[in-house]
């Protein structure tokens, strides 16, 4: 049963976000008799509302308030992250990949890369392990915990036949957080295609019906949606004491807290502390190091499209349910340092119509776009290094309709990055080329950052992080982050599990504390 | 899958183009009152139904479907007072191009050479924004270029040949 919790109770701890950080975070809480209030911004749907219109839905779970890309991030539109119960689960593909030893020690396995800001993660891999092992099986993925793997849709199969072509060899279907066979009171995945336009059926993982519902059902949790958290307030002691947020009515609340755990994603996260500045901490809190909201990665993205010889009907089944991992690895002759992963990918008419790169209309574009049916694509996303100045800072002047400063994304690609991108784009070439493509186009520039990471980095040293190695302020002990934001460098995998695997570690962590009165 | 942010920056570009287009009607000897003044909504909608076929001409594609998206697309542009005039502005060039005032009525290779030569203006990339909506997400050109869309509906791809390609090598 869902429980409710006045505001003058000091004793509950709010978590900032109802998605793969937040909401794991307040089950993994609430389950173990701790008392949380959840705070999100977006509304909450029922099943009912999930439908399979791409359209409709990007309506429905999208972040719409007003961002300002610079650089290299998009203008109008720099980031694609949403606002609703379960956050970014809900638009989520589901690709469920570990980061790899390596990548968790960039700066030792790269070396000194000029104009990033590369450092080592404070752990090893090994210390992750467990938690990726309690995260994959909490979220059902598939080629884990003797969980079948899904059947390949016809991208994948394009996508498989080309890269053993050329002699990839490490391909499969992906660890997908998408059921294959019913599990957990949820059902099989029935391929309908829409994955991010959020799972119709609940195959998929997705915290708006998994770790929120299960919250609600122990007795410790409340969640409140429509509920935009705009300023976190501090005691003289330098804690923080309450959450000033307003209410679906547009009315300023304070939810008083004995801890508060954000997971806003990127942008959000940082701007609440950005606002939340005070007279000790003019910077904004947990920012002694100066180091909050720079560091903001991303992936590197860019996706190739192959016109095959046959039928593919690209967007039939689980959208990114193939990869080649092949070149994931680390090796410095290939031009760059990190790796990248080749995904699956499906577009629709209507994107096609508008990104790909030839003349967009006439009878030469109309007679490729009748061609649709035999599409098939790929997406290439590496490994995005840390550089100080790409970062999250908020508009001198610009307000939104809450009346909050509005943020503004700063990126540039290293180039590292392009150096990247330019190989996979030709590594996707080849794969489709082996296979007798007709025309094969590049998809680059284009996307907006759906992978956002970085901007509270954890680390040992408070002088150059934000959090400790289990994402509390190293300024203030009551204060945690929980979502990407913790990132210190992101890998090139789906950064979803992790985020998952992390929480869990923060979890344990935030209990034994609780238990000490430590926090 | 990410048609849709695009949307979203079109019309984060729109104000900023409608900007840019009322300077490209400093023509000479072109009055702004005189270009609207000859603008007939029967005339609009032709001209813009010709506009939808010259742009995306796909084979075997029903004339109504080009009708049916003109009137939406006027619908829609006619709810805003700066696209509407966009709109109107945008065919009475096209209009001013032709010899006798009336692009519609060119032959398609006149027409196509006047949309060549004004491709690069902002009108005809906000039109062509708009358009393009209407057109894609019509589920009679889905059906003819072979997009499924809502597989809710139809019970999944699971038995519905999400894995039936065929042409693969062994």
């Amino acid at each position: 049963m869902s429980k409710t919790y006045s505001l003058d109770d000091n004793s509950v701890i709010v978590v900032i976000g109802s998605g793969a950080g937040g909401g794991t975070l307040s089950n993994a809480l609430a389950r173990q008799g701790i008392d949380v209030v959840c705070l999100e911004a977006g509304r909450r749907l029922e099943m009912a509302d999930i439908i399979n219109d791409e359209a409709e839905m990007f309506g429905k779970l999208t972040w719409l308030d007003e961002r300002i890309g610079q650089g290299d991030a998009l203008a109008g539109f720099p980031t694609w992250t949403c606002k609703t119960v379960g956050g970014t689960t809900m638009h989520w593909t589901a690709a469920c990949p570990r980061l790899q030893a390596h990548e968790m020690q960039a700066r030792t396995s790269y070396g000194n890369v000029e104009n990033t800001s590369l450092v080592d993660w404070p752990f090893p891999l090994s210390e992750l392990d467990p938690y990726y092992d309690r995260a994959e099986n909490m979220m059902g993925v598939t080629g884990t915990h003797n969980i079948e793997r899904l059947p390949g849709n016809n991208n994948y199969l394009v996508l498989e036949a080309g890269a053993r072509k050329v002699g990839y060899k490490d391909i499969d279907t992906n660890n997908m957080a998408i059921n294959s066979a019913p599990r957990d009171g949820r059902p099989g995945c029935q391929q309908l295609g829409f994955c991010s336009s959020g799972c119709a059926v609940a195959a998929k993982w997705s915290t708006l019906y998994t770790e929120i519902s299960k919250a609600e059902l122990t007795g410790h949790f409340e969640l409140r949606p429509e509920c935009m958290a705009v300023k976190l307030n501090t005691n003289k002691h330098g804690r923080v004491s309450s959450v000033l947020y307003l209410d679906r009515q547009g009315k300023l609340q304070e939810q008083k807290a004995r801890l508060v755990c954000v997971a806003g994603n990127v942008v959000e996260t940082t701007r609440l502390l950005l606002n939340s500045k005070t007279s000790d901490s003019p910077a904004g809190l947990a920012n002694s190091s100066g180091e909050l909201g720079r560091n903001y990665m991303r992936h590197a993205l860019a996706a190739v499209v192959g016109l095959m010889p046959g039928e593919v009907h690209l967007y039939k089944g689980a959208q990114f349910a193939g990869v080649v991992k092949d070149e994931t690895r680390h090796d410095s002759s290939r031009g760059f340092v990190g790796g990248f992963q080749i995904t699956t990918v499906p577009f629709t008419p209507e994107f096609f119509a508008r990104n790909l790169p030839m003349r967009k209309w006439g009878k030469k574009f109309a007679s490729v776009l009748d061609n649709y049916r035999n599409f098939a694509a790929l997406m290439i996303m590496g490994e995005d290094p840390p550089q100080a100045d790409n970062r999250i800072t908020l508009h001198p002047t610009k307000k939104d309709h809450y009346g909050l400063p509005v943020p503004v994304v700063t990126y540039n690609n290293h180039p590292n990055t392009i150096a990247m991108i330019n190989y996979g784009v030709q590594a996707g070439h080849k794969i489709y080329a082996a296979l007798g493509a007709k025309e094969i186009y590049d998809l680059v520039n284009i996307f907006p950052g759906t992978h956002n990471m970085g901007t509270a980095r954890i680390g040992n040293d408070p002088k150059t992080s934000v959090c400790n190695p289990w994402g509390q302020s190293h300024d203030i002990n009551n204060l945690f982050i929980s979502d990407g934001s913790f990132f210190p460098t992101v890998g090139c995998e789906n950064p979803t599990l992790t985020i998952v695997a992390m929480t869990l570690r923060q979890a344990d962590y935030l209990v034994g504390q609780l238990k000490q009165d430590a926090v | 899958m990410k048609q849709l942010a695009t949307r979203r920056l079109f019309l984060m570009t729109g104000t900023k183009s409608l900007i840019a287009f009322t300077g490209l009607l400093a023509l000479p000897g072109l009055s702004h009152s005189a270009i609207l003044l000859s603008q007939s909504p029967e005339h609009v909608l032709r001209s813009l139904i010709r506009l939808l076929e010259d742009l995306f001409p796909h084979k075997d594609l029903s004339k109504q479907v080009y009708i049916d998206a003109g009137k939406m697309m006027l619908r829609s542009l006619s709810q805003s007072s700066n696209d509407d005039r966009l709109l109107q502005e945008g065919i009475a060039q096209l209009d001013a191009m032709a010899h006798d005032g009336d692009w519609s009525a060119l032959t398609e290779q006149q027409r196509l050479s006047i949309l060549e030569n004004i491709q690069d203006t902002t009108f005809f990339s906000v039109l062509r924004n708009t358009a393009v909506q209407s057109i894609y997400r019509d589920p009679r050109v889905w059906a003819r270029v072979g997009y499924g869309g809502n597989a809710l509906q139809q019970g999944g791809y699971l038995t519905r040949g999400f894995n039936d390609i065929d042409w693969l090598p062994e």
